[in-house]
C-alpha cells in the first residue's frame, strides 16, 4: 500500500482581482473608456490589478481539521471561494482529494418559494446528489434540525432567519462529504443548537473527514482544530500548532 | 475506501485556466449534474403557475390570442392571406415562441443566479438550459395539442384529409434542430448580458424585427412569387431568405403539417400559386447552421463562464 493522499494540497495559488473603477457594466461605458483611450492616447483600462493571494502553499492531511485566521481582506475567504470552485486561481494549483463539500453561507441555494421539504431536495441536488440519495438522508436531516415537521410544508420565505440556518446546516452535514470548508458557518442558531454543531463537528474528525475552516472566534479554534494557518495580506505567515500560531496571532492583534 | 497513490475518481483539480479542458470534459461534467436541471425546469413550472387558476393553460393563452388577433389583421381586416390562414399563423407561432422566450427568459437567467453561483458551486449553464428545456416543455405541450387539432378536431368537424403528409416523418428532427439552434442562440445572449446588461434591451428590438424577417405571417415562396421583387432576383432573395435556420425550420413546420398548398390570396385571380415542397437539401443545410451555432455557442460560454463571478 502506498503512502494516503493529502485530503487538501494547495501549491504557489495565486489570485488577481480586477477592481474596475466603474461599477457597473454597459456597452456606453465601453464605449466612453475606449474613445479616451483613443483621445488622450493613453493606455485606459479601467481596472487595477488587486492581489489577493500571492503564492500560498499548504498541504491538509485527511482526517486533520485546520483553522485559518487572518484580517478582514487577507485573502482567507478568496483562498476557501477558489476550494469551492467560484473562482479559478490566476496560477498555481489546489487537488480536493475526496467529495468536497462547502458551506460559504449556509441556506444560499434555498429557494423561499418552495417548502422545506422541496428545499431539502432541491438543495441536496445543487449540492450534487440525485433525489433517491437525500431521500436516504431525510429522516436524519430532519432529526438532526429538531424542526417542527409541520413547519416542512411552509415556504421557506416564512421561516425565521434561525430555523433557516438550522434546516441548512443539517442538510449540510448530511450529505456524507470528506473534505468540508467552512466559512464562518459556526456561529449558528441558539446556543443549544450551537453546541450540537460542534458536537457534529468533532464527530467528522473521528470519522477521519478533513475540515477547513475560516473564523475570527478564536475559542472556535481552540476547540476544534488541530492546526493553524494564519494568512496576512495574501501570504502565508504562519503554519503551526493551535497554541503556538494563536498566541502569535492575539500578539499581533493587539499590538498591530 | 481504497487508500492509494492514485487519485480517487472524486478528486478534483483547480488551476488556472490556459486553455479549455474540451467539450467532453464539459459535457461529463454536465451529465453528472443532470439532476439539478430536472429538479429547476420542475420547479420553475410548479412557481410559474403556482398562484393562477388555470395553471399551465396559460402556455396556451399567449400563441393563441396573437393568432386571433393576427387572422382578424390578415383574415379580414386587409383581406390577405390564404384559406386556413389561422392554422398557418398558430403552426409558425409553435416555433416562433418557443424561440423567443427561451432567448429572452436564457438572457437573464445566469445573471439572477449570480448570487447562488458565488456560494455554491454547479456548472453555470444550467440555469440557462433549465430555462431553454422549461420553455421546450412549454413549446410541447402546444405542439401537442396543435397535432390534435390538425388531425383530429379538424378532420371530425370538416371530413378534411386525415392522414399527414409522409414528410411529417421529419418532425422529430426539426424540432431537435430548433431545440439546438436555440439553446445556441441562448449561450450567447446569456454570456453577452452578464458583461453588458445592454444586451435584453437590444434583443427586444431585435425580436420585433425578427418578427416580421421571418416567414410568420407569410410564406417564404410569397417571396418567390413576389411582383414587387424583380424576376431575377426572386430566387436568389427567397433562397437567402432560407438560409437562416430559423427561417428554413419555420417554413418546414409548415411544409410537414400542410403538405404542398395553395398560399395565394383567396380573393386573388387563378392561376393561384402553391407551396414548395420538403427541400432536404435545405435540410442538411439547417442541421449544419444548428449544430455549428449551439457548438460555438457553448464554447463562447464555455471560455467566459469563470469570469462570471468576477463580473464587475
Amino acid at each position: 500500500m502506498s503512502l494516503p493522499l493529502p485530503a487538501i494540497e494547495v501549491t504557489e495559488m495565486v489570485k488577481d482581482f480586477r477592481v474596475y473603477h466603474r461599477t457597473f457594466a454597459s456597452l456606453k461605458s465601453h464605449a466612453a473608456a475606449l474613445a479616451k483611450t483613443l483621445v488622450r492616447r493613453e493606455a485606459h483600462t479601467g481596472f487595477e490589478t488587486r492581489r489577493a493571494l500571492a503564492g500560498v502553499s499548504f498541504t491538509v492531511a485527511r482526517g486533520e481539521a485546520v483553522a485559518l485566521v487572518g484580517r478582514n481582506g487577507s485573502g482567507k475567504s478568496t483562498l476557501l471561494s477558489i476550494l469551492s470552485r467560484i473562482y479559478l486561481p490566476t496560477s498555481g494549483e489546489a487537488r480536493l482529494n475526496g467529495r468536497m463539500m462547502s458551506l460559504l453561507e449556509l441556506g444560499a441555494g434555498f429557494d423561499g418559494e418552495l417548502t422545506g421539504n422541496q428545499n431539502i431536495f432541491f438543495n441536496g441536488v445543487i449540492l450534487g446528489l440525485s433525489e433517491d440519495a437525500v431521500a436516504a438522508r431525510y429522516d436524519a436531516i430532519l432529526d438532526f434540525a429538531e424542526l417542527d415537521r409541520q413547519a416542512m410544508d411552509l415556504p421557506v420565505r416564512m421561516y425565521s432567519s434561525g430555523m433557516q440556518l438550522r434546516l441548512g446546516f443539517a442538510i449540510a452535514v448530511h450529505l456524507d462529504a470528506e473534505i468540508l470548508l467552512i466559512d464562518e458557518g459556526l456561529a449558528v442558531g441558539d446556543e443549544g443548537f450551537q453546541e450540537k454543531c460542534f458536537a457534529k463537528i468533532e464527530e467528522f474528525k473521528t470519522q477521519g473527514k478533513t475540515i477547513l475552516m475560516v473564523t475570527h472566534e478564536l475559542d472556535h479554534v481552540e476547540r476544534l482544530a488541530d492546526r493553524v494557518l494564519w494568512l496576512d495580506k495574501g501570504v502565508l505567515v504562519r503554519d503551526g500548532g493551535v497554541a503556538e500560531v494563536l498566541a502569535e496571532y492575539r500578539q499581533g492583534y493587539t499590538h498591530g | 475506501m481504497a487508500q492509494s497513490g492514485t487519485a480517487p475518481a472524486s478528486s478534483i483539480v483547480i488551476q488556472a485556466r490556459t486553455h479549455s479542458p474540451g467539450l467532453s470534459a464539459e459535457l461529463r461534467e454536465l451529465w453528472a449534474y443532470r439532476h439539478l436541471v430536472r429538479t429547476l425546469v420542475e420547479r420553475d413550472l410548479r412557481v410559474r403557475y403556482k398562484n393562477s387558476v388555470v395553471g399551465v393553460a396559460w402556455t396556451m393563452v399567449n400563441p393563441l390570442i396573437q393568432v386571433f388577433v393576427l387572422t382578424i389583421v390578415f383574415g379580414y381586416i386587409l383581406g390577405s392571406g390564404p384559406k386556413n390562414i389561422s392554422a398557418y399563423l398558430f403552426c409558425a407561432t409553435l416555433p416562433w415562441t418557443f424561440f423567443q422566450t427561451s432567448v429572452l427568459d436564457s438572457s437573464t437567467s445566469v445573471l439572477v443566479k449570480l448570487p447562488l453561483l458565488k456560494k455554491v458551486y454547479f456548472p453555470r449553464e444550467i440555469p440557462l438550459i433549465a430555462t431553454v428545456c422549461q420553455n421546450f416543455v412549454q413549446f410541447l405541450i402546444s405542439l401537442g395539442i396543435f397535432i390534435l387539432y390538425r388531425w383530429v378536431v379538424t378532420p371530425l368537424l370538416y371530413h378534411g384529409s386525415t392522414w399527414p403528409p409522409i414528410q411529417i416523418l421529419f418532425l422529430p428532427i426539426l424540432i431537435l434542430l430548433l431545440f439546438l439552434l436555440t439553446l445556441g442562440v441562448s449561450f450567447f445572449v446569456a454570456t453577452a448580458n452578464v458583461f453588458y446588461e445592454d444586451v435584453k434591451f437590444i434583443l427586444s428590438i431585435v425580436m420585433g424585427f425578427l418578427f416580421y424577417l421571418l416567414p410568420i405571417i407569410y410564406f417564404a415562396e410569397n417571396i418567390f412569387f413576389s411582383d414587387s421583387i424583380p424576376p431575377n432576383l426572386r430566387w436568389w432573395a427567397y433562397h437567402l431568405l432560407l438560409t437562416n435556420p430559423l427561417a428554413w425550420l419555420i417554413t418546414a413546420f409548415k411544409q410537414v403539417f400542410f403538405g404542398i398548398t395553395d398560399i395565394s390570396n383567396v380573393h386573388s385571380p387563378l392561376p393561384h400559386h402553391t407551396s414548395a415542397p420538403f427541400d432536404w437539401r435545405f435540410l442538411l443545410l439547417a442541421t449544419f447552421t444548428c449544430v455549428a451555432v449551439c457548438l460555438s455557442g457553448y464554447a463562447f460560454f464555455n471560455s467566459r463562464k469563470w469570469k462570471f463571478t468576477e463580473r464587475p
